[in-house]
């Protein structure tokens, strides 16, 4: 009752509220017998399989459902994706890595050959060192070795002896096309 | 028939952990107990006797299907509430979303369709009533439906909406005055 009290002091400046809490209905029915029906038809519905009700499942059927939805194809994919990103960044890094500490790597397992194994190395395989490399490995303290560059020699031409015909052929038509002055001037 | 008592709770609860066909018992007497009260919560939220019936049938079928997850934290009520309007909020917000702009501009949609609406029997003004309240936000709505239809009073309600006292009045207060102001522009 009190609240009844307070509620028409709530709305004492509301008129048409005032007016329309004063109606027995505001309007709204319900078809006859509607919520003598209502209980079985939603029992009907709730019996039907997929209103069944759900369990809670146990910790091995939370493990197994998270398992199955890694193979739902969207999951799947995703998860794919993330490995192939993995891999590939574990390829490059590892690259990068290998790059970087070769010559460190390579100069503390040189530290550790004797000369003579040195020696012995070289020696077999001569024919892979080029000539600046064995500059370069014999150290400052070897004596500067001069190396003569040999003068290119042109292969030799065996000229052919001309026959005379020939000769009289090309000073004919030579000596059209020299000078007076050349003449002289070659003799 | 409908018993007033949290005893009704304690055993409707207790039958739903029984199981098997307790649970089905129980789960009838919560129907029995709560279908009014639920229904017209509904009711004023979609304002129309079909939407209300399959918000409703839905919203059962949820609490058959979760039963479990009660804990008895609250009242077997508020609960029951909370899914109700849930449902019913997401039953609007599909609706909003599938209503194209409507076809006559010059009138609320609302009050169209319940001149069509075989289960309102209301007249102008309280047409005009209920296209005001479809403009309050929901959960504004829901605060006036329960002081201005049920006379709840603001300790039930805050413990039902999870709000404090002073915001339910405040938001009832903003709301009486946007209902004025609607039917007031109506005029």
């Amino acid at each position: 009752m009190k609240n009844n009290e307070d509620l028409r002091d709530e709305l004492k400046n509301s008129p048409f509220l005032k007016e329309m809490k004063e109606r027995p209905s505001d309007g709204f029915q319900v078809p006859k017998n509607y919520f003598q029906h209502l209980p079985n038809e939603v029992m009907q519905k709730v019996k039907e399989p997929t209103f069944a009700p759900v369990q809670q499942p146990s910790w091995l059927e939370r493990i197994e459902q998270f398992m199955q939805s890694l193979i739902q194809p969207r999951y799947a994919l995703a998860l794919a994706s993330v490995v192939v990103l993995v891999v590939a960044g574990v390829v490059f890094l590892k690259d990068k890595n290998a790059t970087t500490t070769l010559p460190a790597m390579a100069e503390v397992q040189l530290a550790d050959i004797s000369d003579e194994e040195l020696f012995a190395y070289v020696s077999d395989n001569i024919s892979d060192f080029n000539r600046q490399q064995m500059l370069e490995a014999s150290g400052p303290e070897l004596p500067e070795v001069k190396v003569q560059q040999k003068t290119p020699t042109l292969p030799k031409i065996k000229a052919q002896k001309p026959e005379m015909k020939e000769i009289e052929a090309y000073l004919n038509d030579a000596i059209d096309d020299i000078d007076l002055e050349d003449l002289e001037a070659m003799f | 028939m409908v018993q007033n008592s949290e005893n009704v709770d304690d055993r409707i609860m207790s039958l739903l952990r029984e199981g098997g066909s307790h649970a089905e018992s129980g789960f009838r007497l919560l129907m029995e107990q709560y279908q009014e009260r639920l229904y017209w919560q509904i009711r004023r939220m979609v304002f129309e006797h079909e939407d209300a019936n399959d918000v409703l049938q839905n919203c059962f079928i949820k609490v058959y299907r979760s039963s479990h997850t009660f804990e008895g934290k609250s009242k077997l009520y508020t609960w029951l509430y909370r899914i109700a309007t849930n449902e019913a909020i997401t039953f609007l917000n599909k609706k909003k979303q599938r209503m194209a702009t409507p076809l006559d501009a010059g009138e609320s949609p609302l009050a169209n369709r319940l001149r069509a609406d075989d289960h309102f029997d209301g007249d102008e003004a309280q047409r005009k009533l209920m296209a005001a309240i479809e403009t309050l936000p929901d959960k504004q709505r829901q605060v006036f439906n329960l002081r201005y239809f049920d006379e709840m009073n603001y300790a039930d309600m805050s413990e039902l909406l999870g709000t404090s006292e002073g915001a339910l009045k405040a938001s009832f207060h903003h709301a009486v005055k946007k209902i004025e102001g609607f039917v007031r522009s109506c005029d």
